[in-house]
């Protein structure tokens, strides 16, 4: 049956959806295609096939490639776009676009060649007011005509855009993850526990010694683990693939490098997956080199553990203070006991600074601005415990900042140093008394050293001059050996410069004796020793017709030879130095402590005896005072009176052995007074 | 005619005068020699006689009251003794006082010698030596 009527021509897009309507609705008749009662029979069929369909399908017909296409390849054409003007319309009128790439194929299928087959392709596509990229998944394949010739090509697409977009998601996040692993420095495992099948990433490979394409047999995986953890890890592996556990798997072990033999420590994380039966089925996660972490940590403990043991060891007390809390402090019972002498003292800072010494406080305030300035802390200051008693304290601290280099914290040691210092005092104690005693030796070298020169000094003088002397007069003598007078004079001065050769020589001796101080102390009368003295002048002082006055003197402790010397030598000069009758007055005073006080070398605190022994003899230039003590000073000419320079000087050294003093008076002309200071007792230590 | 040569020697010790004049005869007895016992009278017995112009002064260091070196810047001042001779004579034999003299003024130096020979020796050379200068001496 034939039915030529236009609904009955266009039955075969009965069911043809929106797109049936569509195409109904076209006037066939003013297109190239003609009514569609003349269509082909083999289009009809294709269309009725594509119609019907609910999968999206096209169809390019004839040499046009006139296209059409079904409700289920609609939504891929967008909204205002192609469609509805594509129904109908030449193939490159509605793909401009894309008709470069898609000609070819079509080509080729018309041509008669084999379907072609596209799988995510891109063509962007012009749909809802754009050019979209737009992923397609097609085949074409050629439709034959009546004439048994390919006389279109049927089109079946899948828009995979979606697909595609989620696929390139699904691989940045993984690159991501990879990425980070990487980053992360990061082994990763996977274990099926079905097959026990392990396979690693690169990184985990090249831990175990492996190639990174090499496969991680499951028995290396445990062999790489150090012997003393093995038994660990797989305890803990077994636990995690319990379904009890929960599944999660954190181990910290050691593995060695079988090639290298380079141990590390690592920290596995991983997490098993349990199926419905309780059965794991998958075990899958991160091994972590903490290698640096786990070593640092043990640098960190050991040196703590040192500084501990050294704050502990030196009896230190240490203390923190948060710099965001005003008054507060953290501290150990050792600096409780430092500052206040009890362990359980309770402190605060304010409290701390009020052990300290308030004379001492400045220090502290000192430090504290140095330290705010240098970040380190170090003073030492006293401070009084509630006892009473003081206790020298050292404080050394720093502070903490944070990273922006704000001071966030403080912290220090304190050092009870009390003893330290009581022995560096008595140190610089002995020091000093040492260095008193070495100046004072320094001193009596000094002056033993001068005596000496003025030794030597007689010995290449005053002793040569009266030898010298005996040489010339000898010469003299020789060649005036005839005359009778002057070989009596010439040998008379040659026995009398003999005769002073003979004397200088005795009391340089006499001298020399009072250096040695072996002598004994001995409580001696004066009055018997100046009258032993006045004996042995009696026959001078008749010649002279001298008058000697003593008044009665005491007894002291002394040498009695030498304090015979001393009046001796006085007595002896107040009878030689005079140019009239000699008297002598000899007096003794016990001296007053302020009189003591007033004459250098003398100890207030003893008592002394002062004893003058006056004349009315010459007397002395009072400008020489000092020099008549010093060895081989004649302020007189010797040839009126003779002397050897000694006499004083030896009075002086018998004085100062005797821990005294000797001064003169005198003026010229008018006598002399020799005031002779003497301690009536020696101290135990001699002088 | 010439002047007789003078010597003047200022020293405390008589001894050390005897001999001096002693050893002054024995190189030529026609020289004069007069004493002073210490540097005042030495100057006193200069002040006094402004024709006494001796033409050699000795000079002993070590003695009371003034010592040589004050006499010695004393006389220098004297301006008739300005070029005259002055000896040191003394026992000293130090460079210290060797240097110091000389620079105070003196012309020569002589250390006391032991032997009266020695003496004689060192006078006979000084005379030669300051002949010259010491105008028409000798």
């Amino acid at each position: 049956m034939t039915n030529n009527s236009p609904s009955a021509a266009h039955s075969f897009l009965t069911g043809g959806g929106e797109m049936g309507d569509l195409l109904r609705s076209i006037n066939w008749a003013d297109h190239a295609l003609g009514p569609v009662e003349q269509w082909p029979q083999s289009l009809r069929t294709s269309l009725s096939i594509i119609f019907s369909s609910r999968f999206p399908m096209f169809l390019f017909w004839g040499p046009d490639q006139i296209c059409f296409y079904n409700d289920a390849y609609r939504p891929s054409l967008g909204n205002n776009g192609k469609h509805p003007a594509a129904m109908g319309q030449r193939g490159q009128a509605v793909w401009p676009e894309i008709w470069d790439a898609i000609s070819p194929l079509i080509a080729q299928v018309l041509a008669g060649g084999m379907a072609t087959w596209s799988e995510d392709q891109l063509l962007p596509i012009y749909r809802n007011n754009q050019l979209e990229d737009v992923y397609w998944t097609f085949s074409y394949s050629p439709v034959n005509d009546e004439s048994g010739q390919p006389g279109g090509v049927f089109v079946t697409c899948m828009e995979t855009t979606e697909k595609v977009r989620t696929l390139r998601h699904l691989q940045e996040t993984r690159d991501q993850l990879f990425f980070a692993i990487d980053a992360a420095n990061l082994g990763t495992w996977e274990l099926d526990p079905v097959t026990n099948r392990f396979i690693g990433n690169a990184r985990l490979k090249e831990w175990f010694g492996l190639t990174p394409d090499a496969e991680i047999a499951l028995p290396l995986a445990l062999a790489v683990i150090a012997e003393t953890d093995q038994q660990r890890v797989t305890d803990a592996i077994a636990t995690a693939l319990q379904p009890a556990s929960g599944g999660t798997y954190d181990v910290i072990y050691t593995i060695i490098n079988p090639r290298t033999r380079r141990e590390r420590i690592v920290r596995a994380m991983g997490r098993a997956y349990f199926d419905a039966s309780g059965v794991a089925y998958r075990f899958a996660g991160t091994t972590q080199d903490v290698t640096e972490q786990i070593e640092a940590r043990e640098r960190i403990n050991r040196a703590e553990q040192m500084a501990q043991m050294a704050v502990a060891g030196a009896g230190a007390g240490t203390f923190f203070v948060d710099l965001a809390d005003s008054d507060a402090i953290v501290y150990s019972p050792a600096l409780a006991v430092i500052f206040t002498g009890n362990p359980l003292t309770k402190l605060t800072r304010s409290g701390l600074l009020n052990c300290i010494l308030p004379e001492d406080r400045p220090i502290r305030e000192k430090a504290y601005q140095i330290a705010a300035r240098k970040g380190k802390l170090n003073y030492e200051a006293r401070t009084a415990w509630p006892d009473g008693s003081i206790h020298w304290v050292r404080v050394f601290g720093a502070y903490l900042y944070d990273t922006k280099g704000i001071a966030t914290s403080f912290s220090g040691i304190a050092l009870d140093i009390t003893a330290q210092r009581m022995i560096q005092q008595e140190l610089e104690r002995q020091v000093d008394e040492r260095t008193r005693e070495l100046s004072s030796a320094n001193q009596s070298l000094m002056r033993t050293n001068h005596e000496l020169e003025q030794f030597a000094y007689i010995a290449s003088h005053d002793l040569q001059e009266p030898l010298r002397k005996i040489q010339s007069f000898a010469d003299l003598l020789h060649t005036n050996r005839h005359d009778t007078q002057l070989f009596e004079l010439y040998l008379d001065k040659i026995i009398r410069s003999a005769q002073r050769m003979s004397s200088l020589i005795k009391a340089v001796l006499a001298y020399s004796r009072l250096a040695s101080k072996d002598e004994l102390f001995e409580p001696t009368d004066l009055n018997a020793v100046l009258q032993q003295v006045l004996t042995d002048f009696d026959l001078l002082i008749e010649q002279k017709g001298a008058t000697v006055q003593a008044s009665p003197l005491p007894t002291l402790v002394g040498i009695p030879l030498q304090l015979g010397q001393l009046f001796t030598n006085l007595v002896g000069n107040a009878l030689k130095f005079t140019d009239k009758v000699p008297l002598i007055e000899i007096t003794a005073m016990p001296v007053s402590t302020s009189e003591a006080a007033q004459q250098a070398g003398l100890n207030p605190a003893l008592p002394y005896s002062r004893i003058t022994v006056r004349d009315n003899g010459i007397g002395f230039d009072p400008q020489y005072a000092d020099r008549i003590f010093a060895l081989f000073q004649r302020l007189n000419n010797n040839k009126a009176y003779g002397g050897t320079g000694i006499g004083l000087a030896l009075c002086k050294k018998i004085v100062e052995n005797h821990g005294g003093l000797i001064t003169a008076e005198s003026a010229a002309g008018q006598g002399a007074a020799f005031h002779i200071y003497l301690p009536i007792n020696q101290s135990p230590h001699g002088h | 005619m010439t002047k007789p040569v003078i010597c003047f020697l200022i020293d405390d010790d008589e001894d050390d005068q005897e001999i001096f004049a002693m050893a002054l005869k024995k190189v030529d007895a026609s020289i004069d020699c007069v004493f002073a016992d210490t540097g005042p009278s030495a100057l006193q017995i200069i002040q006094q006689d402004n024709t006494f112009a001796p033409q050699y002064i000795f000079l002993d260091l070590n003695m009371p009251g003034m010592t040589g070196k004050q006499c010695l810047t004393a006389l220098r001042q004297i301006d008739r003794l300005r070029q005259t001779p002055i000896i040191i004579y003394s026992t000293s034999a130090e460079s210290r006082d060797i240097l110091e003299t000389k620079k105070l003024g003196a012309t020569d130096f002589i250390t006391k010698p032991e032997r009266v020979s020695a003496l004689t020796d060192r006078l006979t050379s000084l005379f030669l030596t300051h002949q010259s200068s010491c105008g028409d001496a000798l």
